[in-house]
């Protein structure tokens, strides 16, 4: 005897009710910092969320003397695996105007539990570097 | 909701706010101690272990459902059941920044 089971109809993510989120971290002139997390989205319980697009940009607002490097990432930890970058920009302290982006367009599903995270770390002091840093989410019911 | 709270350090993550999701304001750091604080966060010069740290916060933006309705605070049970499952968040000894 064959059993079939149908399986229930569930309309697409993007036709379901969607919750936008937005992250975002938008800062001029930042002095010399240790790493620090900007911003971070944790997965809500029975929701699972689309990172429709991940934004970086940076600009290094004068040449100072001295190695070092201004960094900006946006981290998803998806268990059970570890942060891994998704998004990544820096500039070097000895170019002035120097400036660096990354993007990220299409979209990650992250589930619940999982993590994105935008961190910033700037090395060298007496250096001012502009941030922006920001996701666009889609959160949804599993 | 809109909350100024303090900061944690570890080695892996740097400096940090203890909650599942947040978004810091810019220019929102206080105290501003010349050489150690500034108004984004303490300088890449500054130990993370003095003690001048420890009365450091941050304004950050919190989805609007941590709240006690009350209080107006970052509360716990409501966290708990946003995170339901979740190994670092679904904890009766968890006690969020305030």
């Amino acid at each position: 005897m064959k059993i079939l089971l149908t399986p229930q109809a569930r309309t697409l993510w993007h036709d379901r009710t969607i919750t936008p989120v937005n992250q975002s971290y938008d800062a001029g002139a930042v002095a010399s910092h240790t790493l620090t997390v900007r911003w971070t989205y944790t997965v809500p319980a029975s929701t699972k969320t689309f990172v429709q697009a991940a934004l970086i940009d940076i600009l290094n607002r004068s040449a100072v003397a001295g190695t070092g490097i201004s960094q900006a990432r946006i981290n998803a930890t998806t268990a059970p695996l570890a942060a891994l970058a998704i998004a990544r920009a820096a500039v070097a302290h000895a170019v002035a105007e120097n400036t660096n982006h990354s993007n990220v367009g299409s979209d990650i599903l992250l589930l619940a539990s999982d993590i994105l995270e935008a961190t910033t770390e700037q090395t060298v002091a007496t250096t001012q570097v502009n941030y922006f840093i920001t996701a666009k989410l889609a959160e949804f019911a599993a | 909701m809109l909350a100024r709270v303090k900061l944690t350090h570890t080695v892996n993550r740097g400096w940090h706010v203890d909650v599942p999701t947040y978004s810091m304001i810019a220019d929102s750091f206080l105290p501003i101690i010349p050489g150690k604080i500034d108004k984004n966060g303490p300088l890449a010069t500054t130990n993370p272990a003095d003690p001048a740290l420890n009365a450091m916060t941050v304004q950050v933006e919190c989805p609007d459902n941590y709240a006690h309705p009350i209080t107006g605070k970052i509360d716990n049970p409501r966290i708990r059941a946003i995170y339901q499952g979740n190994p670092k968040w679904d904890r009766p000894d968890y006690i969020p920044p305030d």
